[in-house]
């Protein structure tokens, strides 16, 4: 699933920001605001999946994907940026998972030294990625309760 | 050409302006879900000649829009273009009315050759 998780995300890199995306051994850097922008998937599979990145990342993500001049991002563009990656980030993990699932609208966070915490989850795989010399990283969270369901079929 | 781009993402309108902007004598109109994407249709009388349309909105989604537009417009050309994947969900757009169907992450070539696919496959309808 890691894999088809960085493929994923290196399609819609390519695609929409015209940037190559490679796997990194470090988690974003705490030094500056960052922004979540998570989505969940509900149906027969329960879970959330999860962007997290820093302002200066979002910012040339939006910049990219809104054509707009360096540094003209302004708040509103970079939680809708990073919303609508987060959709598309999830629409295309959902469409890997078992069952007829929805997703939700996504849910975005921004700001210094925050934490995304969804109740009742576990986190399945948190992937460490780079871009243009930015870390970023996608989390796939599921619901506790499935995660026993599955162990115990 | 008047193209209604009814999406809730403003980043996801510009990425389709910018990639639709070479049709020629092109005029977009914008909604954020589809009650808006209803009201703009009311109040605009000459019609469009596409309607491209996100699936997952707030207020009214993309699906419930096609089947109430279909109520009263079976002949405007509309494109589901969407995260949305699956096998099911394509047959539960065509379903519901829409001409063609496209899911995101796509390049400005892509959108403007599908664009121009389901113009040309709906004027030979």
């Amino acid at each position: 699933m890691e894999q088809d998780i960085i493929k994923i995300i290196d399609s819609i890199w390519v695609s929409m920001l015209q940037l190559p995306v490679e796997k990194s051994e470090r988690p974003p850097s705490t030094s500056e605001d960052k922004i979540s922008a998570c989505i969940q998937i509900t149906g027969d599979w329960l879970g959330t999946v999860a962007l997290e990145c820093g302002v200066s990342f979002a910012s040339q993500a939006a910049e990219a994907m809104l054509g707009l001049e360096p540094k003209a991002a302004v708040a509103a563009d970079l939680r809708d940026t990073m919303g609508e990656l987060a959709n598309m980030i999830g629409g295309n993990i959902k469409a890997l998972l078992p069952g007829d699932n929805h997703l939700s609208l996504p849910i975005v966070v921004d700001g210094h030294d925050h934490a995304l915490n969804v109740p009742g989850s576990k986190l399945l795989y948190r992937v460490p990625l780079r871009s243009a010399s930015h870390e970023f990283s996608v989390s796939l969270l599921q619901n506790e309760h499935m995660v026993r369901q599955f162990k115990a079929a | 050409m008047r193209i209604l781009l009814v999406d809730d993402s403003r980043t996801m309108r510009n990425i389709m302006k910018r990639a639709l902007e070479s049709l020629d004598g092109v005029e977009f109109s914008e909604a954020g879900d589809g009650l808006e994407a209803i009201n703009v249709m009311a109040t605009t009388p000459s019609g469009f000649d596409l309607i491209l349309v996100d699936w997952n909105m707030p207020n009214m989604d993309g699906l419930t829009f096609l089947q109430k537009m279909r109520e009263k417009d079976k002949k405007t050309p509309a494109m589901m273009i969407t995260t949305e994947a699956e096998k099911a969900r394509v047959v539960a757009a065509i379903q519901a009315g829409a001409s063609n169907y496209m899911v995101k992450p796509f390049t400005p070539e892509t959108l403007l050759a599908k664009v121009n696919q389901t113009l040309a496959k709906c004027k030979a309808a």
